[in-house]
């Protein structure tokens, strides 16, 4: 099983002097085409971990590396390399969302691998196809609706040919239909997928792994069912047991 | 281009701070009479906008980046009056925040940077959208561009003769110093500029419609017209190069100088005052009441040639 | 640049003292600072003195003063180098120089000891105009959420930008500009409608 993405040791401090450590020796691997869900409460730095992972900190690139997708480092030298292989979709679409069209933002990556021309309009149509909107070539982001700008950007990240994909907070701000239909886009994606999300239906409907962090501190990771299970331990780190699991429910794993 | 304090001597102070706070008194009186409340805000977060816009970095040649200053933007995106409020704002802050430009030198940053930038860039980008026959898109990011880059030469003009006049450093290193670095930095505010603007009229191009309109409108352009000269003839026109104009060379060359006499005995010969001993604070206030006379000639003669125009009467009948 | 954080101001007898009196006495300071003869002489070492004796009163950091200090120099240096090629200016721009340094120096123990919003009263006080205050105190408000708006975009962009080509810096930078400026035009719409609803006039 060849491991996607590892992360070895990892700490991390803000900046300015005396900053509290807000990651402190965090150490997981996940498999490729394998799901794993980072959970924790506000503050324990799970947006943190995410934006190691595509090199957007530390600030200044370390020397030596602590993160390796696809069993490469990621350094100053190789982040450009890297930065192609993981598709980050933040978790305000709003962020990501700056071009005048949903086509040129979504061609925005494509297009500085060389893409143009008819083999670009392909290519977005396909992506745009991918993520259920098929037509909105022309719509102006800033009439979108909260789904479908979310969509977008994904379709915007998935141009990019991640091997990849990180996610946070992805069906936060969504209604309940749109939970649903972002649920069942994700499946259909192949390759590792990390997410960072308050979502626990959505973790025991995706994800075969989780990661809980509390206070910058990894203080489990395993097979996603047994700990979500773990009541008093969910509670113990400011979760709770899905409602999922917490009855036969229709929708969970039977 | 934040002047620190201790540069300056007390009279360049007091005459930059002086022009500043009549700018702003002008920009104040338009604000007031004609931003409609709910624009009120805008100010506000335009101002905040110039800030954060102020802080990040445009990569240049070789490591350094350089960072938009956003003056003439302002004024088009706002109109010019609230550009004023908004940038001398934006001095206080950097002066009461970070120590970014010296308090008693806040006159001459905002006469420099709030004042003179900011309207006369306004003016430049006026005269040439209305001039060139481009396509609409296309002569508002060309004039938004080459006014960013006017406006700002000419504040570093001021600012180097605002430093002369105090004699802190000589015209003649201090105004092709300025002038050449603020023509280079120029360039980026200009792309920036353009650039921006190009972004804003895809996505909003609503919101550059606020414009300042009205007869209040054209007052406070005058206004800021007579300012510019008069920071112009005080602080520049004294380093005017004392070397012979054209007609003056010729007749030296050609031997009829002394011929020249003056029928009538000119009150300030070679822009001199008789009662004031240095020569550039001579020039300077010289130019100052020239400036003024000029303006009032001006004002008169239209005054007198050209007859008010009646308004049209109304019509009793239909009530309008 | 990080904004000052007003945290980090604590315990100092001097943060204690009111506005008005701190504000005075920096803006004297300055004033008496600018004022004095331009060379150096005696009355300069005696500013000196009283500020270095009141910077540990005032428990300003000595990063925090160098680092505001050194992006200055470079302005000073700049004007230096044009004055000292006149070998007889050099008098003057020493005590210039001097001037400078000793006037940031006191605005930066203002600045430490005194938050911006102390200040902002003190401006009300002295009857400035409504349009500016109400200016200046939004501008506070929302700079760091603008900050943040902008730092967000920035780095949603930096993921997607896998080449340093300078064009495309720009243009970036002008897209993450311009979208800044339309949503603080939104921004500041819904702001005026949060104020009227709690009775602003």
């Amino acid at each position: 099983m060849k491991i996607a993405v590892e992360v070895r040791e990892l700490s991390y401090r803000y900046p300015q002097k005396g900053a509290a450590l807000v990651l402190d020796d965090i150490s997981f691997s996940v498999a490729e085409n394998e799901c794993a869900a980072v959970l924790g409460p506000n503050g324990a730095g799970k947006s943190t971990l995410l934006l190691h992972l595509n090199g957007l900190l530390p600030e200044h690139s370390p020397e030596e590396a602590t993160v390796w997708i696809s069993g490469a480092p990621l350094t100053k030298a190789t982040l450009d390399t890297i930065r192609q292989r993981v598709g980050f979709l933040f978790q305000d679409p709003d962020d990501q969302l700056i071009s005048a069209t949903v086509f040129e933002d979504v061609a925005f990556g494509p297009r500085q691998f060389g893409t143009d021309g008819p083999d670009l309009q392909d290519w977005v149509k396909h992506c745009l196809k991918l993520v259920g909107l098929e037509g909105f070539d022309q719509r102006e982001p800033h009439r979108l609706s909260h789904g479908e700008k979310r969509r977008v950007c994904l379709a915007g990240v998935l141009a990019c040919k991640p091997s990849v994909l990180v996610l946070d907070e992805p069906t936060s701000d969504l209604d309940p239909r749109g939970r649903r239909e972002f649920k069942a886009l994700l499946k259909s994606l192949p390759g590792a997928k990390i997410i960072a999300t308050h979502d626990l239906e959505l973790v025991v409907d995706l994800c075969a792994k989780v990661i809980i962090l509390d206070q910058g501190k990894l203080v489990a990771q395993g097979p996603a069912i047994p700990l979500l299970s773990n009541e008093p331990f969910m509670l113990a780190h400011g979760l709770e047991k899905p409602h999922a699991l917490l009855h036969h429910h229709p929708h969970g794993p039977q | 281009m934040h002047l620190p304090d201790g540069f300056l001597d007390a009279r360049t102070t007091v005459a930059s701070a002086t022009a500043a706070a009549a700018g702003v008194a002008i920009a104040l009186r338009q604000v007031r009479t004609t931003l409609e409340p709910h624009r009120l805000p805008m100010l506000g977060l335009a101002a905040a906008f110039v800030f954060a816009a102020q802080m990040l970095n445009f990569p240049v040649a070789g490591g350094t980046s350089g960072h938009l200053v956003g003056g003439v933007l302002t004024a088009i995106l706002l109109g010019p009056s609230a550009a004023v409020l908004v940038m001398t704002c934006v001095l206080i802050v950097q002066c009461f925040m970070f120590a970014d430009g010296g308090v008693l030198a806040l006159g001459a940053n905002v006469f420099n940077m709030g004042v003179v930038n900011v309207c006369a860039g306004y003016a430049v980008f006026a005269l040439l959208r209305s001039f060139t026959r481009m396509e609409q898109r296309r002569s508002m990011v060309f004039a938004a561009a080459f006014a960013a880059w006017f406006g700002t030469v000419l504040g570093s003009i001021l600012c180097a003769g605002e430093l002369a006049l105090s004699g802190t450093a000589p015209w003649p290193l201090a105004f092709p110093a300025m002038a050449n670095v603020h023509m280079v930095i120029g360039i980026g505010e200009g792309l920036a500029t353009g650039l921006i603007m190009l972004v804003v009229m895809r996505n909003r191009p609503e919101l550059l419609d606020a414009r300042e309109h009205g007869a209040r409108a054209s007052l406070s352009f005058i206004g800021y017209g007579l300012l510019t000269c008069a920071g112009l003839a005080v602080f520049v026109a004294p380093f005017a190069c004392g070397w012979p104009d054209g007609l003056e060379k010729v007749s030296q060359l050609l031997g009829f100088e002394r011929q020249g006499a003056n029928a009538v005995t000119a009150p300030f010969a070679d822009y001199c005052l008789p009662w004031i001993g240095s020569t550039t604070a001579a020039t300077a206030i010289a130019g100052l009441i020239g400036t003024l006379l000029a303006f009032a000639a001006a004002y008169l003669l239209a005054r007198v040639l050209v007859p008010a125009l009646r308004a049209p009467r109304k019509d009793a009948a239909s009530g309008n | 640049m990080q904004l000052p954080a007003t945290e980090r101001r604590t315990g100092a007898s001097v943060s204690r003292t009111p506005p008005s009196i701190k504000l005075g006495t920096a803006l004297a300071l300055v004033l008496f600072i600018c004022l004095l003869p331009r060379r150096l002489t005696a009355t300069y070492g005696i500013v000196a003195g009283i500020l270095l004796f009141l910077w540990p009163l005032c428990r300003m950091p000595f990063l925090f003063a160098l680092r505001r200090l050194l992006v200055m120099e470079f302005f000073i240096a700049g004007v230096a180098l044009l004055s000292l090629l006149t070998p007889s200016a050099t008098p003057v721009v020493l005590a210039a120089l001097a001037k400078s340094n000793l006037c940031v120096f006191t605005m930066l123990l203002l600045i430490w000891t005194t938050p911006f919003h102390d200040i902002l009263g003190q401006l009300r006080k002295l009857r400035m105009p409504t349009v500016m205050l109400t200016t200046l105190a939004l501008m506070y408000r929302f700079l760091p959420v603008l900050l943040e708006e902008s730092r967000r975009m920035q780095r949603a962009r930096a993921s997607r930008t896998f080449s340093r080509r300078r064009r495309l810096a720009w243009d970036n930078l002008a897209a993450i500009l311009g979208q800044l400026f339309i949503r603080s035009a939104e921004r500041a719409e819904r702001i005026y409608l949060a104020m009227c609803a709690r009775g602003w006039k």
